[in-house]
């Protein structure tokens, strides 16, 4: 069991982590349910879909913002802002996705702000083509369709 | 035997572990936090991804879209050229209304999707202050300016909605029963959100127009308001209209808290303007400003008093903070005016004819953004 300020998540492969409320509240959803029922800040907090190597993680990520709210003068905006770009740019594409729709689950809107940055920075240059593949989506147009849509804005092809 | 198991396995495995594999190769990403990327791509990306799929399409031409699209947008400078043949005039939602430099045609123009709006031409030779205003209850859009001539007592306020009229409107404005005869009026017009304020210096009645409902309401301003016209300057508070003036190195203003049961604020609202003397970030810019009075107010908004000195150097004076900033164009440049790049469409809007951007549209503004 975790001491008095900590909390333990579990991820959904078993893995425990005990991190401190103050890291853990940065997500809504851990927040809502600490708020909520006491027996979440003694016991375990399962976190449902999320693996160790991504709440591993999302756990890093917490702690330095959690910290840099707490103290301005350790860690300034400048320092937090090398640490967003190199946290991202460290990411492979899996392992991005994974933690997009685990901070959207946690609802930790800082992270989910950054990551969407990423991946919009990633796709802002693609062809529509490689968007469908990044996406997984079935282009439902016919030819002509698409040709029509093409058509109103030539020039942003 | 062997190979027939193996592939047996293989299969039990594939079974199992095709939704893992299928998640490696292509991740899969709800749709909401698709929506979460997109708004945050260039307008020249979502124009180009519409034909990613049907979805994709509607979604990135509906209304709640654009406008969650826009909120994330970051704000561009439109700086003075020389060589303009049109002029910028005002801007909402990334639409900019221009003047043609040579003749009285106006457009309107979305330069993030390069569309245009051809407007009829207005009936009045001068017509500066010209005002688009957004309309949230009918999602549309409305120009207006008010017309003044010089030495008469009545002018009119002239409306246009583009794509439905064909020739501009006119409001009688009524004249003002509150001056003394004979008193030469200067006008002062301030839009705030969907409503046109107009003051006639020497007149102490406030014209407050409805835009969308094109109705108006004069209010009276009470004469212990201020003792006398120099300098009154029309002001901002939090979205709504107000009275200011600089005396003795504060800024004062009366608030007009309900124009329609013509209620003014209780007492008069006093910001002090020693600080820009002061603070480090201001000293030296005021030493080129000495003359408080000379400095145009624009408005309080969140705590933040938004001073414009000229065309290269806006103040934010972080009233409550105590804190300064000055937000400076680069070197040489003149900021004319900002622009939020949206996908903000007006029925009846075309592309830009790509020769006519050859020929003229490509230099009469050099947009920077403010990274």
């Amino acid at each position: 069991m975790a001491s008095k300020g900590n909390l333990t998540l579990k991820s959904c492969n078993g893995k425990e982590f005990i991190v401190e409320e103050k890291v853990a509240v940065m997500s809504t959803t851990i927040k809502n349910m600490v708020d909520v029922d006491d027996s979440f800040a003694q016991g375990v907090i399962p976190i449902i879909g999320v693996d160790g190597k991504i709440l591993a993680k999302l756990i890093e990520y917490c702690k330095e913002h959690a910290e840099a709210d707490e103290d301005e003068e350790v860690k300034s905006e400048e320092y937090l802002k090398k640490f967003d770009e190199k946290f991202v740019d460290e990411l492979n594409l899996n392992d991005l996705y994974d933690l997009l729709k685990a901070s959207n689950y946690l609802e930790i809107t800082k992270l989910l702000n950054l990551l969407c940055q990423k991946v919009a920075s990633m796709i802002k240059g693609k062809k529509p083509e490689e968007i469908r593949r990044i996406f997984n989506i079935k282009n439902d147009f016919t030819p002509e369709e698409e040709e029509e849509i093409n058509r109103q804005n030539p020039w942003a092809f | 035997m062997k190979r027939q198991k193996r592939l047996q396995e293989n299969i039990r495995n594939e079974v199992v572990l095709s939704p893992e594999i299928s998640k490696m190769e292509y991740p899969m990403i709800p749709f909401d936090l698709v929506i979460e990327i997109l708004v945050r791509l260039p307008v020249k990306s979502l124009l180009r991804f519409k034909c990613v799929s049907k979805l994709w399409c509607a979604t990135i031409q509906g209304r709640s879209f654009i406008r969650t699209h826009m909120e994330h947008s970051r704000l561009v400078e439109v700086y003075k050229e020389d060589r303009n043949t049109f002029i910028h005039k005002t801007s909402i939602h990334g639409l900019v209304v221009e003047k043609s430099k040579f003749s009285d045609t106006y457009h309107i123009r979305n330069p993030s999707t390069k569309q245009i709006f051809h407007l009829p031409c207005p009936p009045d030779k001068q017509c500066d202050n010209m005002f688009i205003i957004y309309l949230p209850s009918a999602d549309k859009y409305k120009l207006a300016y008010v017309k003044y001539d010089e030495g008469t007592e009545s002018g009119v306020c002239r409306v246009l909605s583009p794509g439905i009229d064909l020739h501009w409107r006119s409001i009688d404005i009524p004249s003002c029963t509150k001056s003394p005869a004979g008193v030469q009026k200067r006008i002062k017009t301030k839009q705030i959100d969907d409503m046109l304020f107009l003051i006639r210096c020497g007149c102490w009645e406030i014209v407050c127009i409805e835009v969308e409902s094109e109705c108006i309401t004069t209010v009276e301003i009470p004469h212990f308001l201020f003792s006398g016209w120099e300098d009154v300057m029309t002001f901002h508070w939090n979205n709504k209209f107000s009275l200011a003036r600089v005396e003795e190195e504060k800024l004062s203003f009366w608030v007009l808290e309900n124009f329609k049961e013509r209620k003014w604020g209780e007492s008069k609202q006093v910001v002090s303007l020693n600080i820009l003397r002061k603070h480090p970030n201001s000293r030296e810019f005021m030493r080129k400003y000495p003359n408080l009075r000379e400095l145009w107010y624009i408005g309080i908004k969140h705590n933040c008093l938004w001073i414009c000195a000229d065309y290269e150097n806006h103040i934010a004076y972080y009233v409550q903070l105590g804190s300064i900033h000055i937000h400076s164009s680069a070197p040489g440049k003149k900021i004319y005016s900002y622009y939020t790049p949206s996908l903000v469409h007006i029925q009846g809007m075309q592309s830009e004819g790509i020769h006519e951007e050859e020929d003229s549209k490509c230099f009469l503004y050099r947009f920077s953004s403010l990274a």
